[in-house]
């Protein structure tokens, strides 16, 4: 059943509840809403039946992912390596990958100090002091690879499981596949995503069908402040009026249907604008900030300079999550530290430190954390030799992510890079590995998660993908 | 080159041999797969096109019919046809105008009239061109990693309507895309122009221009354009033979690693910089000479400048002076003339390729392939040989339109035919393969196909047949008794009704509110400016009121209106729109700001007029939103739901309830779907 959050409760900024909005409209406007949910929670529930979802038992219900576009350097932030201080200004002892995408000379210090934190020990460096204190929540992966040296390709592998073909993202394969926890609210929303380097495929559909695309809230560049699903502000400053509307609407197209005989796609047409009217009641608090308590906004940043932005974003995952959002993505970029690293690096992590440390405190405080899959990461890392004087490239080859709650083993650490960090050496997890792991934390197993296309069955893992058991909580 | 590649993998580090290592394992599981289904059929589509005997679409329809002992639904009347034809040729509704002169012409040939008046429209061109474009991968951008403007695609989309509106032979337009740049010379430079923009269809596609692995780049290039056209000219799939044989259909590895050969001898990519440029071709154009001659004479000036300058004393300011003219001709000299381009391809460095193992350009076989083995469909049409100094391009252009070719006219048809029933004969408009879906009518396709390749490749000669038919003039009602004896509509005892795709919408709603620029010419160029830049474009160039095929189309940012009606990415051949049903469609008409407006000026136009004469206001708005008078039940209606909004305003309608009306008519089903 869907859940009203308990944050929107008293703050409905219209005048009339919806049940009593409902009950005034002219002809009972509404009195399909009830059939037509019915009839989508009906389509969802056959629909998991036949992919036998759940396979697993599992605790996570819905991901919060924080995607760090641009690739943030692994050796800067959560990869500790110590022999690169010692080694600085060295050659790389050993060769470097075929194809790079940019020269690289010898290797180059963190300009940050490492430190361990919590009972968990995590080595986690001085760029994250905020999100250090939460150590123990977290669950390294410092071993990950991908397999294209660029953003774009790297962006696609990441989101959709392949650099080479247009393929449904990982938001709409988890909507396919768990289906949407609120029919008034999109399955998958995704918050001020980059545009470029593969844009909207990043959270497409592809072949599935078209509901299960990601709902896209402004684009980064965007105002946060300004950001809302297109057209949900009513036409009408009285909503009454436009339920009036409405019901002459579904007479004026209940008389065509009576005419025309029965058509599912016009039955279809007209239940939509039910649905729509229901939308459009529920969703605009959620984008609300306003009446949060001071409290709350500066546990996320709110209103403080540079975590304003990053803040407000991972407020309004943690609301559309607890609403029932099954796949939220905040974006934030960007981590592309060609030359400079030091001072941009800084600047980035002290945008998304605090908001982070907020957004785990906050979900936990609300007993959402166990059922909430926070995931970490970028596209790629990057390189411990140096470009230019004082800049990493992109290195797919290794790099960190993490995951928090959502059944995550906490406290832990999995995977090994070598010494100086440029390759992936042991415990490794490739893309497609990371996919069937996060599948596998919402109970699904990625083998059966297929849709059929073209004449063959297709995966969010293609024909790869191994579970990494050690980073699930027992 | 192929030596580099070698070189470069004598040199793999350990890792990257661990990495493949794990490639080559989880290749060949896929391989073991395809070796397990690895008997493919014939599919029926290669077979021979079939000569028919009847005389009409109608006796093909009807005899299907009778097989399952139904009877049709009776034919539409004149007010319902002249917006399904309307809408089918043009993408527009008919004006109240038009209705009333088609549904009072006494004369016998009045449908014939109104189907040579539609087909004359350049309407048609851009509703039919955007057809194409859909199949094209048609974009203004590159999409993919490096989101790049392409500030000349729109030659090509322009091409395309123009082609349409020309009823150009469908064989010359197949031969204009692959190989418009090798047909023989011509003074005339309009046509050679046309023929040069036509091959852009090779160069549209997304490509990864930052990969690093060039050799890579190229031959994922190539395997785009092996996709798109193996799609879009036989509705078969050939991309996938790239790794292994294709699991379901006679097409080998060889066969495409032919294709490769010829498409791998094309020039599509000007360089493989860091982030790597297509290519793109200066058209013939009588200004062009003027526009050098700016250019030498501008080039001239700055070096005489600058060389007068140096022989002068040099003062500071004379050096500072120096330095500036210099830099002003680097960027001159970088940028070039200003002439007109298109995306465009050239034969470049002729070669064959070998059989790459795994689709891996790092793993080539012994075995290299002629460009000429390309053998599929061999019982049926011989390959044409191919010289050893070209790319191939041309004789394979040739190869698809050959009379005797099986898919190339039965997928063009099928292409039209579902233009006008929504549906496909065959409902996989792409896949003529194994896995696709068998003809409803196969004899009707091959009947069809045969006419066509008969009406010398007339796609509008198509239309006319087809239209004429009873059976596209029939009734899209529901029956309950056909309904029961064939619920699909696979025989067709009645017209399919279909919902208008994202750009008649937005075209009929600029229309009906009088806001639409349709005048010929009033085509957005491009508002994508700038050659080495990710489009910059401002958001409101999708309010601009010009047709909707001339709206950029940028991969990565589809035009929000567009994406939330089913519109694509762009970034890959589609054989049809999905057609959602989704809320945000119906909070576009709820609270979008184009509703708003079309229903105002609507109003406001009518409401000037007629405001003394409710009923015949009214009349004019069902004329022109649905091209039909109001029914008694709608008088009925909108009197009632004007007395229960104006209780506290007065007496007379006012105009602001009209908008109100107007608006909840566009919103209705009515309006969305043709009959």
């Amino acid at each position: 059943m869907p859940r009203v959050p308990h944050l929107c409760q008293n703050r409905m900024p219209q005048p009339l509840s919806r049940r009593q909005m409902l009950a005034s409209s002219a002809a009972g406007f509404g009195s399909l809403a009830l059939r037509s949910l019915v009839a989508d929670e009906a389509d969802q529930i056959s629909r998991k039946s036949e992919l036998g979802i759940p396979h697993y038992v599992s605790k996570a219900k819905r991901v919060i992912f924080l995607f760090m576009h641009g690739g943030p350097s692994h050796v800067d932030t959560f990869d500790y390596k110590p022999l690169l201080k010692k080694d600085h200004g060295k050659p790389l002892p050993f060769a470097k990958p075929r194809v790079q995408f940019a020269q690289t000379g010898n290797l180059l210090a963190s300009p940050w100090e490492f430190a361990q934190h919590g009972q968990s020990g995590h080595w986690v460096s001085e760029l994250f002091p905020e999100l250090a204190k939460q150590s123990d929540k977290l669950c390294l992966i410092r071993s990950i690879h991908g397999s294209n040296e660029a953003h774009g390709g790297a962006l696609l592998k990441m989101h959709t499981g392949s650099d080479t073909f247009v393929r449904p993202s990982m938001g709409a394969w988890i909507s396919y596949g768990l289906g949407t926890e609120n029919q008034n609210l999109p399955a998958f929303i995704t918050i001020q995503p980059t545009l470029g380097h593969g844009g909207v495929q990043n959270f497409g559909a592809a072949f599935l069908p078209a509901e299960h695309q990601g709902v896209r809230i402004g684009h980064r560049g965007a105002n946060i402040k300004n950001v809302g699903i297109p057209n949900l502000t009513p036409s009408y400053s009285n909503l009454s009026d436009q339920a009036l509307d409405l019901a002459y609407l579904e007479k004026i197209n209940q008389l065509d249907l009576t005419e025309k005989g029965p058509d599912d796609h016009l039955e279809a047409r007209i239940e939509s604008f039910e649905l729509a009217f229901r939308m459009q009641m529920e969703a605009p608090p959620l984008f609300d900030v306003s009446r949060e308590t001071d409290a709350t906004k500066n546990l996320y940043g709110i209103d403080q300079e540079n975590t304003d932005s990053f803040g407000r974003q991972c407020l309004l995952a943690a609301r559309m999550s607890e609403a029932g959002v099954r796949f939220v993505q905040c974006t934030h970029g960007y981590w592309d530290q060609h030359s400079q690293l030091e001072k941009n690096h800084s600047k980035l992590a002290n945008e998304v430190d605090l908001p982070i440390a907020g957004l785990l405190q906050d979900l936990q405080g609300r007993g959402l954390l166990d059922e909430t899959l926070v995931i970490w990461g970028g596209e790629f890392g990057r390189t411990p030799t140096a470009q230019g004087k004082d800049g990493r490239d992109h290195n797919p080859h290794a790099f960190t992510w993490w995951l928090a709650g959502g059944g995550s083993r906490p406290g832990f650490s999995y995977g090994i890079t070598d010494d100086y960090g440029y390759y992936s050496v042991d415990q490794k997890v490739h893309v497609h590995d990371l996919h069937a792991t996060l599948l596998r934390l919402l109970g699904i197993d990625h083998e059966k998660l297929t849709y059929h296309y073209g004449g063959r069955d297709f995966r969010l893992t293609d024909v790869a993908g191994d579970i990494i058991e050690p980073v699930i909580s027992v | 080159m192929k030596t580099g590649i070698y070189k470069r993998q004598q040199r793999v580090s350990l890792q990257a041999v661990a990495f493949l290592l794990v490639k080559v394992w989880l290749f060949s599981v896929a391989c073991l797969a395809a070796l397990a289904g690895a008997k493919q059929s014939i599919p029926w589509s290669f077979q021979p096109i079939q000569e028919k005997s009847h005389e009409t679409v109608d006796a093909f329809i009807d005899a299907g019919l009778k097989k399952i002992g139904s009877i049709p639904n009776p034919r539409v009347d004149r007010f319902t046809l002249i917006r399904r034809a309307t809408f089918d040729l043009t993408g527009l509704p008919p004006t109240p105008e038009e209705v009333l002169a088609f549904v009072n012409d006494p004369a016998p040939d009045a449908y014939d009239k109104l189907l040579d008046r539609l087909l004359a429209s350049h309407h048609y061109g851009e509703r039919w061109g955007r057809y194409w474009l859909d199949l094209a991968r048609y974009a203004d951008t590159n999409g993919a990693d490096e989101n790049m403007a392409y500030p000349n695609a729109w030659r090509y989309r322009d091409y395309v309507i123009r082609s349409f509106n020309q009823d150009k032979p469908y064989d010359q337009f197949i031969r204009e895309q692959l190989a418009g740049d090798l047909l023989p010379a011509t003074s005339d430079r309009s046509l050679l122009a046309d023929r040069l923009t036509a091959t852009g269809f090779l160069v549209l596609g997304p490509k990864m221009l930052a990969e690093q692995d060039k050799e890579k780049l190229l031959m994922d290039v190539v395997d785009e354009q092996i996709d798109v056209i193996s799609r879009t000219f036989m509705g078969i799939s050939v991309a996938c033979a790239r790794c292994h044989d294709h699991k379901f259909d006679p097409v080998t590895q060889e066969d495409y690693y032919a294709l490769a050969g010829i498409f791998r001898s094309t020039m599509s990519m000007a360089n493989t910089n860091h982030v790597s440029r297509w290519t793109e071709r200066v058209l013939p154009h009588p200004g062009n000479f003027e526009i050098q001659a700016k250019y030498d004479a501008r080039v001239e000036e700055l070096e005489t400048e600058i060389s007068t300058l140096k022989r002068a004393a040099g003062s500071e300011e004379t050096k500072k002076r120096i330095k500036e003219l210099e830099k002003n001709l680097r960027t001159l000299k970088q940028k070039g003339p200003d002439l007109p381009k298109a995306m465009s391809v050239k034969d470049g460095d002729i070669r064959d390729l070998p059989v790459h193992l795994r689709g891996n350009h790092l793993t080539p076989t012994q075995s290299m392939v002629p460009r000429d083995q390309f053998n599929i469909l061999y019982h049926a049409v011989k390959t044409p040989a191919i010289e050893q100094n070209s790319s191939g391009r041309l004789a394979l252009a040739e190869w698809l339109c050959d009379s005797e070719h099986p898919l190339t006219a039965r997928v063009m048809v099928n292409r039209i035919w579902k233009g006008h029933f929504g549906k496909g004969l065959v409902d996989t408009p792409s896949n003529f393969g194994n896995r696709g879906s068998l003809p409803s009518h196969p004899d009707l396709l091959d009947w069809l196909a045969r006419r066509f390749i008969q009406n010398h490749w007339s796609i509008k000669a198509m239309h006319r047949l087809i239209m004429k038919s009873e059976a596209y003039q029939r009734s899209a009602d529901n029956d309950s008794k056909r309904f029961s004896l064939d619920p699909d509509n696979q025989y067709l005892w009645r017209q399919n009704r279909r919902r208008l795709e994202v750009e008649p919408i937005r075209d009929a709603l600029l229309m009906v509110g009088g806001l639409l620029r349709t005048a010929v010419g009033d085509a957005l160029t491009s508002d994508i400016k700038g050659t080495d830049s990710y489009y910059r474009g401002k958001d409101d160039v999708f309010q601009t009121p010009v047709r909707s095929v001339y709206l950029p189309v940028l991969r990565s940012r589809v035009f929000d209106m567009f994406a939330t009606f089913d519109f694509p990415d762009a970034s890959a051949h589609l054989e049809k729109r999905s057609e959602t049903v989704m809320p945000q469609q119906a909070l576009f008409y709820m609270n979008g700001q184009l509703t708003d407006q079309v229903a105002e000026s609507l109003a406001n136009r009518l409401y000037q007029s007629r405001r003394s004469d409710p009923a015949s206001l009214l009349e004019s708005i069902y004329l022109t939103l649905f091209s039909r008078y109001p029914k008694a039940a709608e008088y009925e209606m909108a009197t009632k739901f004007f007395k229960e909004i104006q209780i506290e305003s007065g007496e007379t309608i006012q105009r602001e309830s009209w908008q109100r009306w107007i608006r909840i008519l566009l919103s209705s089903n009515e309006f969305s779907y043709v009959d």
